[in-house]
């Protein structure tokens, strides 16, 4: 391994501040801002897959920004483990880009300036996240990413939009100051440095640190980094539903519930380490604990007849795949929870893709109004037929390769292999309880009595190929999925 | 007098910084014209600040003596002396000082509007000795400018506050001035407590008293100071003071007055009375946590914005407290660092009221909210100035209360998880105000017609927008003049109680 | 011991300021008779104070008419301090003589005649001298008091000084006669040789004796529970009046106090310091307690010049040279700012108005800038906060009694300052944080009032930049005492 100090990561990240600041100040011309936002996009893309090839070899960008104080500073990296977070992301955010152009014109939203800028300052949050390289460096970019998506959840400005805002930023900033930064403060007490480790094994909190307070410490973590939504700490997700379509796609399938999963997985690998995890048998109580999750969760997803309700409730259970995976701390399982966060994120982008461009098309929001709906929008809802297929975990969708890995990783367990089985088990027979009817009743429900669908069609093209380009990546990167699963093997080795 | 660095030049350097506002002011009286007494006082200031920079540049970070000195009998018959010296905890308030007296002037030059002669005259009247505070070396010296400060600040409230001013003014001296007198008491007995009796500060220190009398001359010192920062339970002054205050006033009552009782913990407390202090050290951190926790609870509840703010200072207070007393440097050089932030991000914040109450007189939440719409420069400012409050990573404040808590964390982990929910509450009243002022609700007051920031609110508000990034992002200029003189003081506290080398250097590798 | 000196011709020279003083209220009256221009008085006579004061410094010091009559560096200062009294009243009365219609010939030779017996208390060295110097001085201040005779406050005012002086007098007389009884002299210096030879320290009757003196003289400095007279007849005399029984006389007094307490009494001070530390307390507490509830400035003043006198115990109370100095140089920077708030006060008082109420001061920033500026530097020093030189006046007499060991005492006279701090400020609220109920007119000044103010001023500025050399002037006379 060998480490390259290249300012690459810092500019990936500053492509969305710039964009960002560009849009705010293009706000007289729609065609000029939207255009920087795509602009941003493309180059913050372009800059991440230059670095692909050196991360591929096995080697480290990193860079330092600033030095605060002796063991904290404004770090950046860029390994395997971010690499998956931010080409992910990056991909995602020129797909969302021209989405959300269709979008928001299609409704003709207002504050479509503040809107764009906040996405683009979302993104920058992400992507800093991504490149983190210390705990600091990894909460302020979390932090940011919190503010920066509060205007976005509260878009519409009505007592719905404030109530779910204000639950929204309750939720993580309490969480954040509560439980993180103690946690970080006592970790840099107790080590006298933030950094991450270089592998996933060793961690960073030194030998002879009593056993309980590194429990604690990691339970702060685990619960602290609210945005990975794992129960009891999920309702915030639910309730940012409120916001427009591509923030919720944007929130649930890029920018912060992965930042969320990406931190706690980050944390749990390079700051407890897989050795001290094994060695205070963190591992298994933490399976169960967001194993507890993907049930409920999908429990309650099965009683939503709002179609971004009940995807909300599926973010919040396929999310804990993710840590679920990590902490079976087997090489197989965490894989495939790592992979996952790519497969997740392509799988559900598409599904909230679809949503939204079903709300654009016809106006509806609850499944039971669809019903018929997909002879009238067929590519649309041919592309939820296939992410949901993904979400279930079925081939030849990305979502497979996880749950095979995920499967393969719990049976190399030594004891509780039966106990997470069942529970993989039991999720993916929820899962397409929930998700099937959608995509069964779209295109073979009865329409009910009076409708015609007059005058509907498919969503804008800026919104349906975006949505398709989503879907058809789902399905190759569930027949090819060497590229993702070359980061993530990197990871684990 | 080994340590005083006496000025090396001819320019007694602490003197002219004192003596330009001074004379600054008794000037005003022969300057005709508001306009010209405005720009006037805005040169003065300007002057000052710009002579006080090459205190930094000249500074020795690596000695804990005081620099700069100057030394001159005053009093022989009872060996008072005009002894002047900074080190590296006062060498930065001093530069906090001058730097934001030219933007108390900005923010009151359309606020004020009547006696703008006598406003001008008290504002520099009021730098000079708090000037003199942070450069005092004698203890008389000392306390005469500690209380001079509170003349011009009793005007300053009573002459062009708002509608409670006389209560609020005299509310505010006859408090502080209560929690000071007992402090000249055990100054005289410290005198005599000495061999020779001295009032150099310097000499008075280490010099090994017994333990009750520490004590008592603890408890002395600490009411003045605990008064003055405010520490809860004394803090009843500060709201309404903060309040009915001008906008300069209250800028300059968070910004320096405050922090006039921090340092005296620091310069006066640990160092002459360390005994004293270790063993009041875990009331004095309770009493902080305290103090954070009901600043925090107490400011959400406010629905005036003077108000939120002014409760919040009691609860970045409580942290600065709480740094100091952890005894340990990452926490005292937090502390110190935090009573920086805390005079840049709340005098902003001040400042940003101010500039909102010029518009709309109100400082209701409720009557100013959703006003983000037609002031986004304004709510921009007012935005990243609320965040460094609430310790945002990358602001300054994040850096202090960091500091803070990691020393406070090494000394006990109890307390420190007891001032976490301070931070909460913190990101809580700020975000909650942020959220009232920029959005509001679904059903606004109508603000057509305000205008946004002019340049001269920019100027004032952007020279502490950068120092929130610069300290945020870069602090060790800012940390590194600590060093020699925390150390300095530690050793003086925890050295002269085990013997041992302060414990935080195994903390920080 | 001294030798003794025979009465000669030649110890009249050491008489000089006095003999001045003298010929001057003599020449007062007859000036008074023959010339109808009265503005002649108030000059001569701040003429004949200067040469008395120049004369002051000039005159050779010594011990003569037998122990009697003792012209120490001592007496110099308490004779500078009521000279500078003298002199501000002076200053003062120029023109408020003619506002309230007053008698300028007997007022100034009054004044004057005044001055001399307290001269003579000052360098009394006999108990017998104090008395007839007391008495000199107290005959002539009761006149003056009375001078309003259209005034039924001021006649109040004058019967009560002198029914009250006349008690305090007889009390005094009665303790002497029990101390000489003792002893057999009344002697300062031998007294202190004879207390320590005679064993009298613990003796119940001299101790009724000493007692007896100090009630006496605590009359005299309105120190409490002995000051009842002091707010009646402060309000009701003429301000000028007032301002000067603040200082001069009180100075006089506590000289005498000094020097009997501190030079004749010296070993019996475990006796007498907690008794003058309950005074001081108490008297601090009645007078800045009680002067809260006043709406009239100049009754206010009249209690903060009885708490002023419990200050200036505490120095007293240290029964050390370091003590008496600080109250020796408290005396002078008192007389500078009681007479300078007194000034605005009578600046104030013209037909319209007396000055006297505190309504009187509303808006008076506005109208008078600098006047309420004045005052304001007046207030503070009186409230003795700091950078004013009432702070160092205070400074020096907490100070001493630290170092004597009376922590409580002074913690509550600190205690009391912050009260005090409530009233000045009040003054201070009304002339600048509100609006004058009416349009007032702007205040005439005449020459002897700038003079006034000017001198007030100079001394303030003067006495807080650098307070030294009073300070070593003060412990300076104390050597050898």
């Amino acid at each position: 391994m060998e480490v390259i100090v290249s300012s690459k990561p810092l500019v990936a990240m500053l492509c969305a501040l710039f964009g960002a600041i560009l849009v705010s100040l293009s706000g007289k011309n729609p065609n000029i801002r939207e255009s920087w936002s795509v602009a941003a996009a493309v180059c913050m893309f372009g800059v991440i897959a230059s670095m692909v090839p050196e991360v591929m070899a096995g080697n480290v960008y990193k860079y330092q920004l600033f030095d605060m104080l002796p063991g904290l500073s404004l770090t950046f990296r860029a390994d395997a483990f971010s690499m998956i977070f931010a080409i992910v992301a990056s991909f995602l955010w020129i797909l969302a880009a021209f989405y959300s152009m269709g979008y928001m014109r299609g409704l003709l939203e207002h504050a479509q300036t503040r809107f764009n800028t906040c996405f683009a300052l979302s993104l920058f949050g992400a992507i800093g996240v991504a490149f983190a390289d210390n705990i600091f460096t990894l909460y302020l970019f979390y932090e940011i990413v919190s503010i920066c998506t509060y205007p976005l959840v509260a878009h519409h400005q009505d007592e719905e939009g404030y109530s779910g805002a204000r639950k929204y930023i309750v939720y993580l900033t309490t969480t954040a100051k509560g439980l993180l930064l103690p946690a970080m403060i006592l970790i840099y007490v107790l080590t006298g440095s933030l950094d991450f480790a270089d592998n996933i094994h060793t961690g960073i909190i030194p030998v002879g640190v009593n056993g309980v307070v590194v429990t604690i410490l990691y339970i702060c973590f685990l619960i602290g980094f609210a945005k990975n939504g794992v129960m009891p700490v999920h309702n915030w997700l639910p309730g940012a539903m409120v916001a427009p379509t591509p923030v919720s796609a944007l929130l649930h399938a890029v920018a912060v519930v992965k930042v969320g999963v990406f931190s706690t997985t980050r944390v749990m690998l390079y700051v407890f380490g897989t050795d001290q995890m094994s060695a205070l048998g963190l591992g298994v109580p933490t399976a169960y604990f967001v194993s507890f999750t993907i049930i409920t969760a999908s429990i309650i997803a099965l009683t939503k007849d709002n179609l971004k309700a009940r995807l909300a409730y599926s973010t919040v259970s396929q999310l804990s795949y993710i840590i679920l995976g990590v902490a079976l701390l087997t090489p197989n399982g965490i894989e495939g929870g790592l992979v996952h966060i790519a497969n997740h994120a392509f799988s559900k982008i598409t599904l909230f893709f679809c949503a939204g461009a079903i709300y654009v098309a016809t106006r509806k929001k609850t499944i039971s109004e669809m019903s018929g709906l997909g002879r009238t929008m067929p590519f649309t809802f041919a592309a939820f037929g296939i992410a949901s297929l993904s979400m279930i975990g079925a081939p030849p969708v990305a979502g497979f390769v996880t749950k095979w890995k995920l499967l393969v990783g719990a049976m190399e367990m030594e004891t509780h292999s039966i106990g997470i089985l069942l529970v993989l088990l039991a999720s993916t027979l929820l899962n397409a309880a929930y998700f099937a009817p959608v995509t069964y009743r779209a295109f073979f429900g009865k329409r009910p009595e009076g409708e015609t669908y007059e005058g509907i069609k498919e969503a804008p093209l800026s919104m349906v190929i975006p949505l398709m380009i989503a879907a058809i990546i789902s399905v190759i990167i569930g027949i090819y999925p060497d590229f993702m699963m070359t980061f993530v093997n990197m990871v684990t080795q | 007098m080994d340590f005083l660095i006496l000025h090396d030049g001819w320019l007694p350097i602490l003197s002219i910084l004192m003596i330009l506002p001074l004379a600054g002011a008794f000037l005003l009286f022969v300057i005709p014209g508001e306009n010209f007494q405005k720009y006037w006082a805005l040169g003065v200031t300007i002057l000052t600040a710009a002579v006080s920079l090459p205190l930094y540049y000249s500074f020795d970070p690596t000695t804990h003596n005081y620099q700069f000195g100057e030394h001159h009998s005053w009093i022989p018959a009872l060996n008072v002396n005009y002894t002047l010296g900074i080190d590296g905890i006062s060498l930065l308030l001093v530069l906090m000082t001058t730097l934001l007296m030219p933007l108390c002037v900005l923010c009151s030059w359309r606020y004020i509007t009547t006696k703008v002669r006598a406003f001008m005259f008290c504002l520099l009247l009021i730098e000079s000795t708090m000037l003199g505070v942070f450069m005092a070396l004698d203890f008389v010296f000392f306390y005469i400018v500690w209380e001079a400060t509170l003349i011009p600040m009793f005007f300053l409230i009573g002459v062009w506050g708002g509608e409670r001013k006389i209560y609020a003014s005299i509310k505010f001296f006859l408090y502080t001035l209560a929690g000071s007198v007992l402090m000249l008491v055990a100054i005289i007995a410290l005198y005599f407590n000495t061999d020779p009796h001295t009032f150099s500060i310097p000499l008075l220190m280490g010099q090994g008293y017994s333990s009750i009398f520490q004590k008592w001359v603890f408890v002395a010192f600490f009411l003045a100071f605990a008064i003055k920062v405010p520490m809860f339970p004394f803090h009843t002054w500060l709201p309404a003071a903060h309040v009915q205050a001008p906008t300069a006033g209250s800028v300059i009552l968070a910004s320096v007055l405050l922090k006039m009782g921090t340092y005296g913990f620091l310069r006066f407390c640990l160092p002459i009375t360390p005994a004293a202090s270790v063993t009041f050290t875990p009331y004095i951190l309770w009493l902080s946590v305290a103090g954070i926790l009901y600043g925090g609870f107490t400011a959400l509840a406010q629905s005036d914005m003077k108000k939120l703010i002014a409760y919040s200072s009691v609860g970045h207070m409580g942290f600065i407290t709480l740094g100091i007393f952890v005894l340990n440097p990452n926490g005292m050089e937090g502390a110190l660092l935090q009573m920086i932030n805390h005079g840049i991000t709340t005098g902003a914040l001040f400042l940003c009221v101010g500039i909102i109450y010029e518009r709309t007189h109100t400082r209701e939440l409720a009557l100013n909210a959703g006003v983000g719409m037609y002031m986004p420069v304004y709510v921009t400012f007012l935005a990243f100035f609320s965040l460094s409050s609430l310790a945002f990573p990358g602001t300054n404040s994040f850096i202090g209360e960091f500091m803070i808590l990691a020393g406070g964390f090494a000394k006990s982990k109890l307390i420190a998880t007891c001032a976490i929910p301070g931070a909460i509450l913190a990101a809580a009243y700020m975000l909650r105000m942020l959220q009232k002022v920029i959005w509001g609700g679904t059903e606004n007051p109508i603000h057509t017609g305000l205008s946004d920031l002019n340049t001269r609110e920019i100027v004032t508000l952007a020279p502490l927008l950068l120092l929130v990034f610069w300290i945020g992002l870069a602090p060790k200029p800012f940390i590194n003049v600590m060093h020699a003189s925390v150390a300095h003081l530690l050793e003086q506290v925890i050295g002269m109680q085990t013997g041992i080398a302060p414990m935080a250097n195994v903390l920080l590798p | 011991m001294n030798t003794f000196s025979p009465f000669t011709l030649s110890s009249l020279s050491f008489l000089g300021p006095e003999l001045v003083l003298l010929s001057v209220g003599i020449l007062l009256i007859v000036v008074d008779l023959f010339f109808e221009n009265r503005l002649l008085l108030p000059w001569l006579t701040a003429a004949g104070t200067l040469v008395s004061l120049v004369l002051l410094f000039n005159s050779p010091s010594g011990i003569v008419f037998g122990y009697m009559y003792v012209v120490d560096a001592y007496s110099v200062f308490f004779k500078m301090v009521c000279l500078v009294g003298v002199l501000f009243t002076v200053l003062l009365s120029e023109r408020y003589l003619t506002t309230e219609k007053l008698r300028h010939g007997e007022y100034y030779s009054l004044l004057v005649f005044s001055t001399v017996g307290m001269m003579a208390m000052v360098s009394g060295g006999d108990l017998i001298v104090v008395y007839l110097g007391l008495e000199l001085m107290a005959l002539s201040v009761y006149c003056l008091v009375g001078l309003l005779k259209q005034d039924s406050r001021s006649n109040e005012a004058s019967l009560k000084y002198f029914l009250m002086g006349a008690f305090s007098t007889g009390l005094l007389l009665y303790g002497i006669s029990l101390i000489y009884g003792l002893t057999g002299t009344t002697d300062l210096s031998m007294l202190s040789q004879r207390v320590v030879s005679l064993d009298l320290i613990n003796n119940h009757a001299f101790l009724v004796g000493l007692g007896l003196v100090l009630v006496a003289f605590c009359f005299k400095v309105a120190a409490a529970p002995f000051h009842m007279w002091a707010p009646d007849v402060y309000e009701g005399a003429p301000s000028s009046i007032t301002a000067f029984m603040a200082v001069a006389p009180k100075a006089a007094a506590f000289a005498v106090l000094g020097r009997v307490l501190i030079m004749g009494f010296a070993d019996v001070h475990i006796h007498w310091g907690p008794i003058i530390a309950f005074l001081a307390v108490l008297t601090m507490a009645i007078g800045n307690i009680a002067a809260i509830a006043q709406k009239s400035l100049k009754r206010m003043l009249a209690y903060s010049s009885i708490a002023h006198a419990g200050y200036a115990l505490l120095g007293i109370l240290a029964g050390n040279n370091e003590g008496l100095s600080a109250t020796m140089n408290y005396l002078f920077i008192y007389a500078f700012m009681n007479m300078g708030a007194f000034a605005i006060l009578i600046l104030l008082c013209d037909n319209k108005r007396r000055g006297e109420q505190l309504d009187d001061y509303r808006g008076l920033a506005k109208t008078n800038p600098l006047v309420a500026a004045l005052m304001l530097v007046f207030l503070f020093s009186l409230v003795g906060l700091p950078p004013t030189a009432g702070f160092i006046g205070k400074f020096y007499l907490l100070v001493a009694a630290i170092h004597a060991g009376y922590i409580v005492t002074v913690v509550a006279a600190m205690i009391f300052s912050v009260i005090s701090a409530y009233y000045y400020l009040r003054v201070v609220r009304y002339m600048y944080f509100e609006n004058a109920v009416q349009e007032t007119a702007a205040v005439s000044i005449s020459p002897g009032m700038t003079a006034a103010l000017v001198l007030a001023m100079i001394g303030m500025i003067g006495m807080a930049t650098f307070p030294g050399p009073i300070l070593s002037f003060a412990g300076k006379s104390l050597i050898g005492f």
